[in-house]
């Protein structure tokens, strides 16, 4: 059985390596604790930290047979507040105001077969990669769709970017997570190489095969990239700068057991999405964990493997997922944003 | 629910009697997948849905959990884009069954066969794919449909075997047992892989196969009878090795004869690097026509079994044209590669 799960050893336990036998035994005492019974431990403690979604809508479009399939990123213009949202179902960018109103869409037609990651920059142009049977590519529409051109993103060694994600930050610099040799890579809005981040050179070959990146956002001057396999988000400057970690691996209240994405609201504070726990987790302004909401279900409010987090203008948070093809407007529930620190005070 | 979860602690105890095994086999590795059979312990679920809606078989959601992890990363078995599927390693993609229809026959843009005839409807709704609509269970066996998932082939806890791939013995806690052995083979790595590298057949895919779809292609089964697991013999071993595409029927050699579009089984496929075609002894198998996984043409065929020419692949439905690998518009079926009745094609149309 040892020689035989070996085999299938994902990376996370990285951050185990090294540890003492006697640390290891404390580790297992807290992780038996943990399979208690779920209910009883749950409902005292974990209550105020762990509480039910406060749904608001569903996001749905006009006409029956016109609904979302697949839904494969959300896009919050802040800016003009409009909700973009991909639709590889129906190759289609479709557009709403931030009350869930459809306001119009515009197809990848003959450009890309399907889309995924959305930008918008300051002009209103808006970025979306589309994957073509070349691999993915990043293209330019304005700002009502008609579309202008693509950008080819290359590497200062000449290597086309293999588009893992991509995020544009309120400064109008393209952030794009290259797949292949993991990085990132900043170009202006017109394709033009900026500079280039190097990440990860301290990990092994093994462990840097065998790690996943979630999805990378620009927000409020910071880089933030979960990484999903190790149950943690990655906080980086826009010039390369690690920062910080946030989070670690785990299935209990507070701890990330595949984080996909993360956002931020309009007042800084740091929301992940754990795409295993099904919830949305809450960090304040100087990353301590102030609560979680959601959890595994079906009925509204309820998530199921959700993979798509965003927050309006308004501090509404955006959570979608393919399952039911749904995209599910929530508000950070008061007993989470009761509890963050003051702005540059500590945590109570 | 409850019982996996104690169970699993006591596993971890066992484990951690040897420091080696318990780094390899973590507490870590546990909740990488078992988060779903306890996500009551950490994060809350819907009371009114604990189990979810009658789609969602618990057994058969494991895959999306695997999916997390090999949907587009660590082999990407279920890519994003139909028309633009990752690289194939060996078992072909799973994002052919969003397709909306398959069929490159005669009128088949008027006639679609959909995506569920791609191939093996993993129960996914995490990537919006349920089991499959027509066949209710495996054609030629009885597996149940509705559960199948990546844990029906592969075991979760990882073994020796290729692929990870179950032996004789009970499967999905004792939902489905199999009766032959994992198959043998070597396959090219998840991590990437040199141009060339294909999965090397050895022996054993026709009966592992069998498990679920006996002895498929006999008398009794589908339209196309034909023999699979047995050796091809030296006059179609020859036939093979000469054949070089519709355009050079007997100008190749065995050293350079191999197909990876048309494999065979050979307890001498050592190298997954090999280009050597054939002997008398070599075995056709359920993978010489078919993937494993899923592919873009009905059936999971290698290549599109209704197409007259390779190149009219894709161009009736619309969908992803599986590569010719002689790339040569008037290509032939690749039956031919042992057949070679390329002047009079004897594929029936389904
Ligand atoms: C947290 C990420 C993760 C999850 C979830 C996961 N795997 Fe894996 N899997 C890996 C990694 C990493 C490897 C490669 C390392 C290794 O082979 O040990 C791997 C390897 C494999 C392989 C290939 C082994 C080979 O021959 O190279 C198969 C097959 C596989 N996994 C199946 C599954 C199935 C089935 C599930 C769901 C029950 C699953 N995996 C869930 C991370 C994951
Ligand atoms: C790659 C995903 C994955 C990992 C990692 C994993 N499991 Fe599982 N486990 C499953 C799935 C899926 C099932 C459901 C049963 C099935 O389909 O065979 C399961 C079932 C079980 C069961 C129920 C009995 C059975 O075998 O059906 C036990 C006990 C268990 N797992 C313990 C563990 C322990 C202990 C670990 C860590 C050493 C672990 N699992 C790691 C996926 C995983
Ligand atoms: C765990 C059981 C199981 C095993 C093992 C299995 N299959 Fe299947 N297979 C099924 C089931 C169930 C279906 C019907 C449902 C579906 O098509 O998704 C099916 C369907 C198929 C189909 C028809 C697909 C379609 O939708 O038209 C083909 C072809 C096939 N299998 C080939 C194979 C081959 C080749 C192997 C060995 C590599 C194999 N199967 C191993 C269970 C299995
Ligand atoms: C019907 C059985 C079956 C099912 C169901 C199945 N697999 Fe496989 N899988 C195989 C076989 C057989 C191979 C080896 C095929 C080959 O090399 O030709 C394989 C290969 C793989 C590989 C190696 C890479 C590759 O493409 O060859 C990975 C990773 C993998 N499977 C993951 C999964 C995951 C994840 C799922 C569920 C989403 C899954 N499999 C469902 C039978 C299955
Ligand atoms: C010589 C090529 C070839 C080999 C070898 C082969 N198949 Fe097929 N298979 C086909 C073709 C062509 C079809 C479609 C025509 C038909 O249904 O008979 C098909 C269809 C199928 C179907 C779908 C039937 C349905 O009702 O939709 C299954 C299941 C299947 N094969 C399983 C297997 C298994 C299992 C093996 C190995 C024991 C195998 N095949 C070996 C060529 C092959
Ligand atoms: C790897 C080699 C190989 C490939 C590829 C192959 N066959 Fe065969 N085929 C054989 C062998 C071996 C036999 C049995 C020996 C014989 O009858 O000559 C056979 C026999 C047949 C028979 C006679 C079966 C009987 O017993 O009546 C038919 C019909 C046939 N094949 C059709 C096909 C079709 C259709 C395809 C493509 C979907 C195909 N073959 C692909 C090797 C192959």
């Amino acid at each position: 059985m040892n020689g035989s799960v070996k085999r299938h050893t994902p990376a996370y336990p990285l951050l185990l390596r090294g540890l003492s036998p006697l640390t290891h035994l404390i580790l297992l005492a807290l992780m038996i604790t943990s399979l208690l019974p779920a209910r009883t431990r749950g409902q005292d403690s974990s209550n105020l930290l762990a509480v039910k979604a406060e749904f608001v809508r569903e996001f749905s479009l006009p006409g029956r047979n016109n609904q979302l399939l697949r839904p494969a990123a959300i896009h919050i213009d802040r800016k003009f507040n409009e909700v973009l949202v991909s639709d590889p179902g129906h190759n289609r960018i479709v557009i709403f105001d931030d009350n869930g109103v459809y306001r119009f869409e515009f197809s990848g037609g003959e450009v890309f077969s399907t889309p995924g990651d959305l930008g918008v920059d300051s002009e209103g142009q808006i970025y979306v990669v589309g994957s073509t049977r070349a691999g993915k590519r990043l293209f330019v529409f304005d700002f009502d769709g008609i579309y202008l051109q693509e950008l080819e993103l290359f590497t200062s060694d000449g290597k086309r970017v293999d588009i893992g994600s991509m995020t544009l930050s309120e400064q109008d610099e393209l952030f794009v997570y290259n797949a292949n040799q993991p990085g990132i890579t900043v170009f202006s809005p017109d394709g033009e190489l900026l500079r280039e981040i190097a990440l990860f050179e301290e990990l092994s070959e093994r462990t840097l095969n065998e790690m996943i990146a979630g999805t990378l956002t620009a927000a409020q001057g910071k880089l933030f990239l979960p990484l999903p396999s190790m149950g943690m988000v990655n906080l980086y400057s826009f010039e390369g700068e690690f920062l910080q970690s946030v989070g670690y691996k785990g299935s209990r209240v507070g701890e990330m057991s595949f984080p996909v994405r993360a956002a931020l609201t309009p007042d800084g504070l740091l929301l992940v999405l754990d795409k295993h726990r099904h919830n949305v987790l809450c960090f304040d302004q100087n990353y301590q964990f102030i609560g979680e909401f959601g959890g595994r279900g079906f009925n509204p409010g309820w998530f199921y493997h959700p993979n798509l987090l965003d927050v309006d203008a308004g501090g509404q948070i955006y959570v979608g997922q393919i399952f039911s093809n749904r995209i599910q407007v929530c508000h950070l529930p008061q007993v989470i944003s009761d509890r963050r620190s003051p702005i540059g005070g500590n945590s109570d | 629910m409850r019982k996996v979860l104690l169970l699993t602690a006591a596993f971890c105890f066992v484990a951690a009697g040897t420091a080696l095994a318990f780094h390899d086999a973590g507490v870590a590795h546990c909740n990488g997948c078992h988060t779903m059979h306890n996500s009551e312990d950490g994060a809350l679920v819907d009371p009114d849905s604990p189990n979810g809606n009658a789609w969602l078989l618990r057994d058969a959601t494991a895959s999306d959990v695997c999916l997390s992890c090999h949907g587009d990363h660590l082999g990407a078995v279920f890519g994003d884009d139909p028309l633009a599927p990752p690289s194939p390693i060996g078992a072909g993609n799973f994002v052919y069954l969003l397709e909306d229809n398959l069929n490159d026959g005669h009128a088949g843009a008027s006639n679609p066969i959909g995506g569920d005839a791609a191939g093996h409807n993993i129960v996914a709704p995490s990537r919006g794919v349920a089991a499959d609509a027509t066949l209710m269970s495996s054609p030629g066996g009885s597996f149940p449909s509705s559960s199948l998932g990546c844990s029906s082939c592969h075991d979760p806890h990882g073994n020796d075997d290729f692929r990870m791939l179950y032996s004789a013995g009970p499967i999905q806690d004792g939902l489905f047992n199999f009766t032959n052995a994992a198959p043998e083979a070597t396959g090219r790595s998840i991590f990437g892989g040199a141009p060339g590298a294909h999965t090397a057949y050895q022996d054993g895919m026709s009966s592992w196969c069998g498990n679920c779809h006996g002895d498929f292609h006999d008398e009794a089964n589908g339209r196309l009878i034909h023999p699979s697991g047995s050796a091809i013999g030296g006059t179609i071993a020859q036939t093979y090795n000469l054949y070089n595409g519709t355009a050079d029927i007997t100008g190749g050699a065995q050293a350079t004869a191999y197909l990876e579009e048309v494999p065979f089984e050979d307890a001498a496929n050592t190298s997954i690097m090999s280009t050597e075609g054939p002997s008398a002894g070599s075995k056709v198998m359920c993978l010489t026509c078919h993937r494993a996984h899923a592919s873009s043409g009905p059936d999971a065929g290698r290549w599109d079994f209704s197409v007259t020419l390779l190149e009219e692949d894709g161009l009736e439905s619309g969908s992803y044209a599986l590569p010719d690998p002689y790339g040569d518009d008037d290509q032939r079926s690749l039956c031919n590669k042992c057949h070679k009745k390329d002047a009079n094609d004897h594929i029936a149309t389904p």
